[in-house]
């Protein structure tokens, strides 16, 4: 059988990139020698390409835990290219593993991460390339058990037809379970029946989903839910420190330090808000440990300190200087990504840059106070100005700033409050300095399952587009950028985010006609898709634009992610009403339900910055 | 002071590519804590520069680079830290310390050595009896038809293929793929990098000779 490098060797001028399919790549990990003494061997796939896939922080933890025990090998796989498809499908090679070159069906099990809805034919295409049938049901006891996790598998309805099960949640201490199942139980029945006793794993083919007439949703049988799996302590969970370095320039190639899981800010569009709850820190002696370990095993030369909103660490002010003062003198640069809209991130920012400028970015998420009222986005014009003029005084010249179109409620006016406020933040930048630039980012809001919004019907396509080009209209000037999304693309992501079961057909079907690596521009067919509707008769619009009613079954409602259907609800209700919900580290609980459902404590290391 | 070091590529590391390569230099020399240098402005660059870059999917045995550290430290120690913190498929021959003043090896080298190992060894062999080599290329359009024989040095049969050694460098550059386009050899290749040369009064000398 060829390996990639045979491959790469063959046809080194018809594949653009070889690097991505090296393998040995510093800190990864081979067991070649050792097979005698495994006991089970996973694949870890990435529906995406090597340079996307090699940025997600969540494969590079199974993948240590996996591997740092002796009867354990897990590798990777990534979607390959298509001009690396083309040669093996010409030589007759199936999906091979990166660190081996050894055909996806030789492992017990292959586990995809679900990042994004667009990814899901890639999943299909890669169990096709893997000479693997997409269909459960068709997949013989010998062929190995396909998984999945990652946030969107809190909506796994869309995708439940192809997979034997689901992990809902933090993975880490699920992920060891899985294991020494695969080692102890070599029957696939077997191994499943286990799996269903561990926390946070769903297997589809033991649920039965029945419909009404209308197409919504009876009822789903048993009606016993599954309970997302949690990890108490952060300082305990397995943490690598010697990822796998990279020989290509990926998305992000840097030391990432999770300082925490969890946000509670309660903004009611973010999905990650709402399933990952609660906030649980690292202490910031662990935080250092993890980054001095690694940079010593990986040598990079940047450090990120990831979370749903770095600025929230309660320990960030003391960490950031301490990092500095080593990591300047060394040329190490630390990037925080979700800078909040305060003068506390511009003095992070003016603190990090002495290494490595970089930009300022910043997510006001809606134009008017009205909308950010109703998303529960606690920020004020004020604030922004104010972050504004501290960073242009700062030495800044271009400031980002990310919106939403297409929010619950959203009017003209509200879409013409985007454009006067980057006209408001160019002015005061003007007054620094000539340079001063604005870049204002939008995309198309999508309603996500366990949000309080799962509810909202999405704007139609016809109406995100005339409102994008409302605002570029409005959004004319020197010292002006806009970029949008396209809305099409939006919208298939809406359907799968609440699809349910009856998808998985369409899914099939388009992969089959040539749809793939949707989430790629140039690669995105939606007349496929139309057909492909069409053919199963589904109407898409019912998943996205259309209102759910409260007392509706959602596809979702077995996956429970601690946060209750209720408090979903009248979060729903008071974002109608322009009521805000604090933080409730401000001002106590506030009633999601997460900690006493999953026996879980918000977990904070220092004081809250202000 | 200048550090010189030596290295090669050997298996999968072909497939890196040269711009990759400076990461993977910046990072093993991070890894070995040698003091690197660098440059000034808004993003500070290591001051390393390599000899001549080397297209993808070539292996090498004799690949150079300068690098200048902020403390001078002794050669062996050099070579024993980086030879620890380089992946795999990354040998490395030697470290020597140069004065400021010698050339930098970008613009000191002239000549490279090749050994193609492929079905036609006789044709690639032939080039001794022709009397041009003509290698045409489109440039921004156009026709360039060039004769690459006047900067060939040496083609000789050896135990593991055909050696050419040919001018590379600034000055003039052969690189190996245009010698089998110019003989339209379409055959698969393997294509790997002996040494890289600077003449010097007649002799090649390798740029860790430099003084």
């Amino acid at each position: 059988m060829l390996t990639y490098q045979d491959l790469c060797e063959r046809y080194l001028d018809k594949i653009e990139k070889p690097g991505r399919y090296i393998g040995a790549e510093l800190n990864s990990v081979h067991k070649e020698n050792d097979l005698e003494k495994l006991s089970a061997r996973v694949c870890l796939a990435f529906p995406d390409v090597y340079e996307v896939g090699m940025s997600h922080f969540g494969l590079k933890i199974l993948y240590h835990i996996a591997n740092k025990k002796p009867e354990y090998w897990a590798e990777r796989v990534f979607a390959p290219w298509p001009d690396m498809e083309k040669v093996m499908k010409e030589e007759q090679v199936p999906l091979l593993t990166l660190e081996s070159s050894t055909p996806l069906k030789a492992m017990d099990l292959i586990g995809f991460t679900l990042q994004y809805e667009l990814s899901y034919t890639n999943i299909l295409h890669m169990l096709r390339l893997a000479d693997l049938d997409v269909w459960r049901k068709n997949r013989k006891d010998s062929d190995p058990l396909v998984i999945a996790g990652g946030p969107c598998a809190f909506n796994p309805e869309p995708l439940a037809d192809f997979f034997d099960a689901f992990v809902i949640g933090d993975g880490e201490e699920v992920f060891a379970e899985i294991l020494d199942i695969l080692k102890k139980e070599k029957s696939k029945a077997k191994r499943l029946e286990l799996f269903s006793k561990l926390p946070g794993v769903y297997l589809p083919d033991q649920y039965t989903v029945l419909y009404n007439e209308d197409d919504t949703i009876k009822a789903i049988s048993p009606q016993k839910r599954v309970k997302k799996a949690v990890v108490k302590d952060l300082d305990l969970a397995d943490y690598p420190t010697d990822p796998v370095v990279p020989y290509i320039q990926t998305v992000h190639d840097r030391v990432n330090v999770e300082v925490f899981r969890g946000c509670l800010r309660g903004c009611r569009f973010c999905q990650a808000g709402m399933i990952y709850r609660p906030t649980r820190e690292r202490s910031t002696e662990k935080v250092k440990k993890l980054i001095f370990s690694t940079l010593a095993t990986t040598g990079y030369e940047e450090v990120s300190l990831t979370s749903l909103s770095t600025a929230d660490y309660s320990e960030l002010k003391c960490l950031v200087p301490d990092l500095m003062d080593i990591f300047e003198p060394e040329r190490i640069s630390l990037s925080l990504p979700s800078l909040r809209i305060d003068s506390f991130s511009v003095d992070l920012a003016k603190e990090i840059e002495k290494v490595k400028k970089t930009g300022l970015t910043f997510a006001p998420e809606a134009g008017s106070q009205r909308l950010r009222d109703l998303i529960n986005k606690n920020v004020t014009e004020k604030d922004l100005l104010d972050t504004a003029e501290a960073a242009f005084a700062n030495g800044w010249t271009h400031i980002k700033l990310y919106f939403m179109i297409g929010l619950p409620t959203e009017t003209d006016e509200d879409i013409l409050a985007i454009a006067a406020l980057g006209k408001k933040v160019r002015e005061i930048g003007r007054r620094y300095t000539k340079k001063g630039m604005v870049t204002v980012s939008t995309s198309s809001f999508v309603p996500k399952s366990h949000t309080p919004f799962q509810w909202f019907d999405q704007e139609t396509r016809d109406e995100l587009r005339r409102k994008q080009f409302l605002l570029k209209d409005n959004l004319r000037g020197p010292g002006l950028q806009f970029n949008w999304s396209d809305p099409e693309a939006s919208y298939l992501e809406a359907v799968f985010a609440r699809g349910d079961r009856r998808l998985s057909a369409v899914i099939a079907y388009a992969e089959e006609r040539g749809a793939f690596f949707d989430s790629w521009h140039e690669f995105f067919k939606p007349e496929i898709w139309e057909e492909g509707f069409k053919v199963f008769d589904i109407d898409p619009d019912f998943y996205a634009t259309r209102a759910k009613a409260k007392e509706e079954v959602l596809p979702w409602d077995l996956i429970d992610s601690g946060v209750n259907k209720h408090f979903l609800w009248s979060e729903w209700q008071k974002a109608l009403q322009g009521e805000i919900t604090q933080d409730c580290r401000d001002v106590g609980c506030t009633g999601c339900g997460v900690c006493r459902d999953l026996d879980v404590d918000i977990v904070l290391r220092g004081e809250i910055n202000k | 002071m200048i550090t010189c070091v030596k290295f090669g590529k050997d298996s999968s590391a072909a497939f890196v590519s040269h711009l990759d390569l400076i990461r993977v230099f910046e990072r093993a020399m991070r890894r070995a804590s040698l003091p690197l240098s660098f440059t000034q402005g808004f993003s500070p660059r290591p001051k390393m520069v390599f000899a001549h870059a080397l297209g993808v999917g070539i292996t090498s045995s004799g690949e150079y680079l300068d690098v200048t550290l902020e403390k001078e430290l002794p050669s062996e120690v050099i070579f024993q830290r980086l030879k620890e913190a380089l992946p795999e498929h990354f040998p490395l021959y030697d470290v020597v310390n140069l004065p400021d003043s010698v050339t930098p090896a970008m613009a000191a080298i002239t000549h490279a050595s090749y050994v193609f190992q492929n079905q036609e060894e006789e044709r690639l062999l032939e080039i001794n009896f022709l009397d041009s080599l003509i290698y045409t290329r489109t440039k921004k359009g156009k026709v360039v038809a060039e004769d690459l024989k006047p900067h060939i040095s040496l083609i000789e049969k050896t135990a593991s293929g055909v050696r050419i050694i040919a001018r590379a460098g600034s000055q003039k550059n052969v690189r190996p793929s245009a010698i089998l386009s110019a003989l339209e050899i379409s055959a698969q290749t393997r294509i790997h990098r002996e040494d890289i040369y600077i003449e010097k009064e007649g002799c090649f000398i390798t740029p860790l000779m430099r003084s």
